[in-house]
């Protein structure tokens, strides 16, 4: 008997209120859609990632590696030693930019020893030998291998000429040698290439550096004893890792759980639909709940239907949406990976999006359980009715007090539009708004969480950056900054060498123009504790230059700076962020695992700093070099004498140096507007999410409104008996929606307003370490306020249209 | 290289019809002896000959010594020509174990590299030789077994020995499955080498020419002139020797890896 209910009852409802199921069917398509292409775009850039490190691996038990700038190849005469190891091959890592005519392209470089390759990787080549003359390949730095794909894709082949970037500047390589897309080939997506060792670090500057050494094992049941072997003999500055062991980088996870966060928010939005149109279902099938009371269904069997209602939409919508997370995951996977790269200083791999049954079958399973767990409370509570009070149509109003509490609050909020009152719709609309007091609750719930969601992240954008734009004002002095074309913002500008440095003051003109020195500054990241810190290696600027690289008061930073440069004890200046993240006091020690050994600095001061969120350390560059054995330099800061000059100075360097080193040199106020894109950049994922949250809210909205004319369908019909028009009736849905979109932005500003409050102040120090100030846009006001009450009266044309259609008899006969 | 250049520079007399029996080993340990010339030193022509017959000639000097325990030896080759390798020179120093050490001094870098085992399997330097055909081989590390005699592809009759890796990492470093060898019953040097790769198929065959006496006290000859040919990729590689000095007291220290790069 419970099935034929089921059967009937529910493909009854259901088909009979075809609009309002697709309302509700699309809201859970796009939540569990969105969640569901979060979910694949994670997983499957987790694994590109995986997969990446395991083809550049190859045969390797074990690889080490002493962060950004390598160790010296000198380290492994010292491996060499330890028994067991079989095979030791060094490795050298670069990104950098194919160039293109005027465009380029980002390209992996691996600088291998080919004499000794063959132990850890193996590269399929369709002519037998990997270099075409391997004594002249070995000989000529400008040698270089490329994947047969990508040279099919740049029309290139054996003898074929390209140009990269290398830290000295724009070279022309010769490609002498094809290999097929396999193994460490087939990593980066194909965008890859090889060199011998020797020519890569010429031609990148690493002097003696290598990035990483693989190691073959004997026996490889020895691993973890050989592991811990090779960490006593080389200490704590090196990481000994075996292959399959290696995570991403604790950065893509705090931005991909992020991004789930943000995905789960829509999400719950599509919930809260579902929620909502099946209490206002119980609502209005009471007189069938007491019906079915009175003929012998249980309160189980009363849950059960509803339940189960909510599970067959929930299931058809989780079904679609899995398909739609599928579609979306392929069409923004590209977006999120820039997203991610730019965020993490990483080389993200754009991963392939992969759909498994299984995946099929998680996002359909979570999504109708997560449907039916929504519709659980409206349920229960229509099981809950008295077969008198149900067959009778009486609302029980046992409001809770925090219920009543909240209609008070409500009344009185709407006396604020007691204006409108003095038109009939007005009165009207503002009277239904508080006669149906839940249903328009759950309207305004679902514009506020959708809107406070977009409020939010439009808030931390603009504290992000008015931050890190003020910051820059006062500590970026320079009227010219030069490096190596890329963003700047991301630091992803690749390293050159520091002899830039003699040719920039070379040229006669320049060197009028400049009121000092070059200054030297090398950015890189670097393990300290767990964590990855910034490192800022300046070269001395000079006491006429204040020292305005702190973020301090001028006397303050002269003195600093004097100290810090001059003085011959070892000091490190620190960011407030690195003291807090690492509970550091001034005045304390800190050590430094370098890769030429234990550097022990005194902690001299704390300044502001946005370039990292786990802390930024400031080191003189010749102590730098000295423990890193690097000399590169990742930009040159200018002072000119006459400020005026900049563009014609800027043009000058251009001229001679821009073509052949790959220079950008850009100005004070164009670096200051690139970090302004690269932070909206940062951002740019989110528009997705807060889309589908607006749709969701504007669904939720026009299911309501739907609802709304059922119940009011003889009501309209009075109405329309007693002589509203068309264009009444029309007006009284518009009205109300307006009011409702009107209180949900208002509300969605004060929620936006404390979470962001919340966030910037609290959560994104604690959590993730930028110590950002608060910024609240006040423009957002009169955008949010548009916004909103354009999705509510929008979403509700249709309603309201379908309303002025019932004829007087139809409404008047409605029961 | 060297290897078969050395086996190929000594003989003894031409053999008689009827051969004397041997044991496959003792043909191959006469082979050994026959090559321990005191030092040599040549100018080479190597050719690499594509699929579609271009050429491309390199030109070296080469250094050979035995070194003190009378088996092994030392081998020096620096590049003259084209100037893209002018001065880059291969060290090459025979162990007793079958084990070499290759370095390759390149002077771009000025730096020497070490050429690891795994891939002295593989081809020297662009040729279709590889760095295993010119070392030494340790006699004690292969099976040999004694195949009919046949006649050598360039006159007179030759023992036919099979050889093959005792272990597999004999056979790793070695790279192939076994190597069938003409040996001339005059002066125990080879006449044909055929190869045959892991896998089993006949990669490449190897010709000796040009035999001449270069030791005329103590009976060593010298083949001056050496062709390799693979037949899967249908690339040859040439040899050719001119200039050949031999017994000339070259010194150890030429040999020395601190002394490569010197010219």
């Amino acid at each position: 008997m419970l099935l034929n209910l089921i059967r009937y009852i529910n493909l009854r409802q259901i088909l009979s209120k075809p609009l309002r199921s697709f309302l509700l069917i699309a809201g859970i398509t796009i939540g569990v859609g969105l969640f569901s292409s979060i979910l694949l775009i994670n997983k499957a850039t987790l694994s590109a990632f995986k997969e990446n490190v395991m083809n550049i691996s190859g045969q390797a038990d074990l690889m080490i590696s002493a962060g950004k700038t390598g160790f010296s190849e000198e380290k492994i005469r010292i491996i060499e030693e330890i028994s067991g190891i079989k095979n030791i091959v060094p490795l050298v890592e670069e990104n950098t930019r194919l160039l293109i005519g005027n465009k380029s392209e980002s390209l992996v470089i691996l600088g291998v020893d080919l004499l000794r390759e063959s132990a850890v990787r193996t590269y399929k080549v369709s002519n037998q030998e990997i270099m075409e003359d391997p004594l002249v390949f070995l000989n000529q730095p400008n040698s270089i291998i490329f994947s047969t794909i990508l040279a099919q894709r740049l029309g290139l082949s054996l003898d074929s000429r390209v140009k990269i970037q290398t830290a000295r500047g724009v070279k022309e390589l010769v490609v002498r040698g094809l290999i097929e897309p396999e193994g460490a080939a087939k990593a980066y997506n194909g965008s890859i290439a090889i060199m011998d060792i020797d020519g890569a670090r010429m031609l990148f500057a690493r002097e003696d550096n290598i990035d990483r050494a693989d190691i073959v094992l004997r026996e490889k049941n020895s691993l973890e004893e050989i592991q811990q072997k090779l960490i006593g003999v080389l200490g704590p500055a090196y990481q000994v890792q075996a292959p399959q062991s290696i995570n991403t980088d604790r950065l893509i996870s705090v931005y991909q759980t992020i991004l789930l966060l943000f995905g789960s928010l829509a999400f719950i939005i599509g919930l809260l639909l579902v929620a909502n149109t099946t209490h206002i279902a119980t609502v209005e099938r009471r007189k069938e709940i007491g019906i079915l009371r009175s003929i012998g269904a249980t309160e189980k069997n009363i849950l059960f239907i509803f339940l189960s209602e909510s599970f067959l939409i929930g299931l058809v919508g989780s079904t679609l949406g899995s398909f739609l997370g599928f579609i979306l995951a392929k069409s923004l996977v590209g977006q999120v990976t820039e997203a991610l790269s730019a965020q993490s200083l990483m080389n993200v791999p754009v991963a392939v999006i992969t759909y498994r049954p299984s995946d099929f079958l998680l996002a359909v399973f979570v999504g109708t359980i997560v449907s039916s767990a929504a519709a659980l409370w409206p349920s229960y509570s229509a099981s809950r009715l008295q077969p008198i009070e149900a067959v009778k149509n009486q609302v029980n109003m046992r409001s809770s007090k925090m219920a009543q509490h909240m209609s008070a609050l409500m009344r009185s909020i709407l006396s604020c539009f007691s204006f409108l009152r003095r038109s009939i719709v007005g009165r009207l609309a503002i009277d239904n708004i508080q006669r149906n007091f839940g249903r328009s609750i759950a309207n305004i719930f679902a514009l506020q969480l959708s809107l406070s969601l977009v409020i939010t992240i439009a808030i931390i954008n603009v504290s992000f950056q008015n931050s890190i734009f003020n910051w820059l004002d006062k500590i970026l002095r320079a009227d010219i900054v030069v490096s190596s074309a890329g963003a700047l913002f991301s630091v992803q500008a690749r390293p050159i060498h520091e002899e830039l440095k003699l040719d920039l003051a070379a040229i006669p003109e320049v060197k009028e123009n400049l009121a000092s020195a070059p200054t030297a500054m090398r950015f890189l990241h670097f393990k300290y504790s767990d964590r990855t810190v910034a490192i800022k290696a300046f070269d001395d600027p000079g006491v006429e230059s204040k020292y305005k690289m702190f973020d301090l008061p001028e006397s303050e930073a002269v003195r600093i700076g004097e100290r810090l440069f001059q003085s011959t004890e070892r000091q490190v200046v620190v960011s407030n962020n690195f003291l807090s993240r690492f509970q550091k006091k001034i005045g304390e020690s800190i050590t430094l695992e370098t890769p030429g050994g234990p550097l022990e600095l005194s902690i001299l001061a704390s300044v502001k700093d946005f370039a990292s969120n786990e802390g930024v350390l400031y080191l003189p560059r010749d102590l730098y070099k000295k423990y890193w054995n690097d000399h590169l330099v990742s930009a040159f800061y200018l002072k000119l004498k006459d400020s005026s000059q900049a563009i014609a100075t800027r043009q000058l360097i251009d001229q001679k140096l821009g073509e052949a080193f790959h220079l950008q040199v850009v100005l004070n106020s164009e670096v200051k507007k690139g970090f302004k894109e690269g932070i909206n950049n940062s951002f740019k994922y989110t528009k997705a999410i807060e889309l589908a949250a607006l749709i969701c809210a504007a669904l939720s909205m026009m299911n309501m409104m739907f609802i709304s004319i059922l119940e009011r369908t003889r009501e309209i019909g009075l109405m329309r008996a007693i002589g509203q028009t068309k264009m009444q009736t029309f007006s009284v849905f518009i009205y109300e929606a307006a009011i409702q979109g009107f209180l949900g932005v208002f509300f969605a500003i004060v929620t936006g307003f404390l979470c962001s409050f919340l966030w910037v102040n609290y959560l994104m120090s604690e959590i993730l370490g930028w110590n950002i100030d608060f910024y609240f846009p006040i423009e957002i006001i009169p955008i949010t306020f548009a916004i909103g009450i354009l999705i509510s009266v929008i979403s509700t044309l249709v309603p309201a249209f379908q309303a002025t259609q019932l004829s007087v008899r139809d409404g008047l006969s409605y029961e | 290289m060297n290897k078969l250049i050395c086996i190929l520079i000594f003989s003894s007399q031409i053999a008689e019809a009827a051969l004397p029996i041997l044991e496959a080993k003792g043909v191959m340990a006469k082979n050994e002896q026959a090559r321990q010339l005191s030092d040599v030193k040549a100018d080479t022509k190597l050719t690499n000959i594509d699929k579609g017959g271009s050429e491309n000639v390199k030109k070296f000097t080469w250094w050979r010594k035995l070194a003190p325990n009378k088996v092994n030896f030392n081998t020096l080759t620096r590049f003259q020509s084209p100037a893209e390798i002018r001065d880059e020179a291969v060290l090459f120093l025979e162990k007793e174990n079958g084990k070499s050490e290759v370095l390759l001094y390149l002077p771009a870098f000025k730096k020497t590299r070490r050429v690891e085992n795994q891939a002295q399997s593989q081809s020297f330097m662009g040729s279709q030789f590889s760095y295993s055909d010119i070392s030494t081989p340790d006699l004690n590390s292969f099976d040999y077994k004694l195949l009919p005699e046949s006649t050598c592809h360039d006159g007179g009759v030759c023992y036919v020995v099979e050889s093959t890796p005792k272990t597999v990492e004999v056979k790793e470093r070695f790279g192939y499955s076994k190597q069938i060898q003409q040996i001339r019953s005059d002066n125990f040097m080879v006449s044909q080498v055929e190869y045959f790769n892991l896998e089993g198929q006949k990669l490449k065959k190897l010709m000796a020419y040009e035999n001449k006496e270069v030791d005329s006290q103590n009976s060593k000859w010298m083949a001056h002139r050496l062709e390799v040919e693979n037949f899967l990729n249908s690339k040859k590689t040439k040899i050719e020797f001119s200039n050949v000095k031999v017994n000339q007291g070259i010194s150890d220290a030429l040999f020395a890896p601190q002394n490569i790069s010197r010219k």
